[in-house]
């Protein structure tokens, strides 16, 4: 008789952590903090691909200025048709990319890309 | 006699270790609701913010151009984003959403300086705020500039 109780006890034991290990698990694993960071960089980045598309000045000078200007203090490359046009240390790992087909002079497609590191 | 007893030492040590167990979790998961809660209340204002300033590039409202000032092409028929009518964001009125409020909306036209439509500094010094800066071409002036908006919850 005790020793039934006894085991019964144990099961019940084993029972009541597991179900103590689910409750103290379950909520945490659904929850991460995340933030709209990579968006609102992914905006901003994607902002300076169509203010170009509507401006068309496509002077290299022009593109870095308004890097310089929309991303003050952070680190982006400007690739045109995959050759660098800027480059720079990134002392953050974090990045984005953004990239758009463009039409230029005499209806030539070429693609810029703008990796950010923020 | 000694059952009894027995069966109360049973009855008391099981009830302690449940008490113990639920109280460890009813904290750890209190705690855990608190720094919750805080967190979406900080992500709610970032996902106001940054559809708010989405709304003004992207749209156009006539009636409060804060949330939209954006140029309607009459030839293509539709509206182009990122391209400002400057007629029409310069009447831009405050706007509250509940709890959120935009406290202050400015331009930084490059080589012009900043220019700020509307400012409330009370807003911004008593609540939490964030500020979204958007790139923009203004209409017809075709010169390139920053829109910044500060969302302050009070």
């Amino acid at each position: 008789m005790r020793a039934e109780g006894f085991l019964f006890s144990l099961e019940a034991l084993l029972a009541l952590l597991l179900f103590a290990l689910l409750l103290l698990s379950f909520p945490k694993a659904l929850f991460q903090k995340t933030s709209l960071e990579e968006l609102y960089v992914l905006q901003k980045a994607d902002d300076l691909l169509k203010v170009w598309s509507v401006e068309r000045n496509f002077s290299k000078e022009e593109l870095l200025s308004d890097i310089a200007f929309v991303f003050p203090g952070n680190c982006v490359e400007l690739l045109v048709d995959g050759k660098a046009l800027s480059s720079c240390n990134p002392s953050s790992s974090k990045t984005i990319s953004a990239n758009a087909w463009l039409l230029g002079d005499f209806l030539s497609p070429f693609e810029i890309r703008l990796v950010v590191h923020y | 006699m000694p059952k009894g007893s027995i069966f109360s030492v049973d009855v008391l040590l099981a009830f302690l270790f449940c008490s113990f167990l639920f109280a460890s979790i009813a904290s750890s998961e209190f705690g855990f609701l608190l720094e919750a809660s805080g967190f979406f209340k900080s992500f709610e204002l970032e996902e106001k913010a940054l559809m708010l300033t989405d709304f003004a590039v992207k749209s156009r409202n006539l009636e409060n151009p804060l949330l939209g000032s954006a140029f309607f092409d009459p030839e293509k028929r539709r509206l182009v984003s990122n391209l400002l009518d400057s007629s029409l964001f310069q009447s831009a009125k405050p706007v509250s959403f509940g709890s959120l409020q935009v406290s202050s909306f400015s331009l930084n036209a490059k080589g012009f300086g900043r220019k700020p439509v509307f400012f409330n500094p009370k807003l911004e010094l008593s609540g939490k705020c964030i500020a979204v800066q958007r790139f923009v071409l203004l209409y017809p002036e075709m010169r390139k500039a920053v829109l910044e908006m500060v969302v302050c919850e009070s």
